[in-house]
């Protein structure tokens, strides 16, 4: 397999982003499938 | 034709191998000893000179062997002729020095769940042997649960790694071809499945365990056929860029700030040494932090040390990573020569 890059650098960086922005958004994506759970009931 | 739901598909495991006396045994018991049994494990011998025949013949009707006429010298070759005997519906390839987890196939196979996915790509450990494996286990761990989580959120996998790849049987049939024009088959493969728009998934619960190289030079001999291989696949399919801005990112990232980077690090000790001496200090920083987390993601405790020789490694790695562009890209020299890594026993 071919690593990605070896340096901790800019693709580091912007991939944790990534990360960070992706896993807000199913956080955001979850809580608002709550509320709509939550109002219909 | 309706599609087969995921646990109705059939796994063929394919394993090219040359000269693989020592560890081809394990590999294959590590692949009909799984949770969900293959329909069959194919072992394709590039017409091997060492005992890996006898070996083979050990295992009697529970695998097929595919034997190539005369020796390829190229894996690419040996897993062409093997796939013309492929009767599953999802093909599993893999290295004859790696050693698939119990739940392997049952894992990987989740992946195909969805009828949109045509490949997954499995998570790839390195087995415990010296100072240069521990390296090497970093880096996996690194690349696959911050670059690869990364690239799959923006639906670019940026390889499917060749010692744990699924795909399904049908795409090698109908849309992908071997070329054997680049010494790094996977890649090559990757970019033609996202030319083609295929998705691809990851699934970091399908574990494989793999031998790296445990001497400098053959870790250096790897290291070259990677980047070389990077760098033909850039030139081949650099249209991919084109066709989606994650891709374009993806691989501005990797050989763009690959070469910046570089060059930078071994610029900065020709302006100044205290620049370089800086730079070592600053790196150390994360590459400390991320063997801490790499210990315990991947329960290994001997990854803390691991950060010192990482640095070091990467000074070599972007040597190589330098050579590799000056040969292929700008003298144009092909390497196509494919090498043989000494194995130990697994």
């Amino acid at each position: 397999m071919n690593p990605v890059t070896p340096f901790i650098g800019l693709s580091f960086i912007v991939h944790l982003l990534i990360i960070a922005y992706s896993k807000l958004a199913e956080l955001a994506q979850k809580t608002f499938i709550k509320i709509q759970t939550w109002r219909l009931q | 034709m309706a599609m087969k739901r995921a646990q109705e598909l059939s796994v063929s495991i394919m394993i090219p191998c040359y000269n693989e006396e020592s560890t081809i045994a394990k590999c294959i018991a590590s692949c009909l000893r799984q949770t969900v049994k293959a329909k069959e494990v194919i072992v394709v011998d590039d017409s091997s000179t060492d005992k890996t025949a006898a070996v083979l013949a050990t295992f009697g009707n529970k695998i097929k062997v595919v034997k190539t006429p005369k020796n390829t010298g190229n894996k690419s070759h040996a897993q062409e002729h093997g796939l013309s005997f492929v009767q599953g519906d999802i093909i599993v390839t893999t290295d004859g020095d790696t050693l698939l987890d119990h739940k392997f196939i049952e894992n990987i196979r989740k992946s195909f769940e969805d009828p949109k996915v045509y490949a997954a790509a499995g998570y790839v450990r390195s087995l415990k042997y010296n100072w240069l494996t521990k390296c090497r286990a970093l880096d996996y761990s690194v690349g696959q649960n911050f670059h690869k989580v990364a690239q799959s959120y923006l639906g670019y996998m940026h390889v499917i790694p060749g010692a744990a790849g699924a795909f399904r049987a049908d795409i090698f049939r109908d849309h992908l071809k071997f070329d054997h024009d680049t010494i790094t088959e996977d890649l090559d493969f990757t970019y033609k499945l996202h030319k083609k728009g295929f998705k691809i998934a990851y699934n970091r619960d399908a574990i494989v365990y793999t031998q790296d190289p445990s001497t400098l030079n053959s870790y250096l001999n790897q290291m070259r056929r990677w980047y070389g291989g990077g760098w033909q696949n850039l030139q081949k399919h650099l249209d991919i860029a084109s066709i989606h801005p994650a891709q374009a990112l993806e691989l501005s990232l990797t050989y763009i700030e690959g070469l910046a980077f570089s060059c930078l690090l071994f610029i900065l000790p020709l302006l100044n040494l205290r620049y370089a001496i800086f730079a070592l200090l600053f790196f150390m920083v994360p590459a400390t932090i991320l063997s801490i987390y790499a210990a315990i993601k991947e329960k290994r405790p001997d990854l803390l040390t691991a950060s010192v020789p990482y640095v070091v490694l990467m000074y070599i790695n972007s040597y190589v990573f330098l050579e590799q562009f000056v040969k292929e890209i700008l003298l144009k020299k092909k390497n196509l020569t494919w090498y043989k890594p000494e194995r130990v026993s697994l």
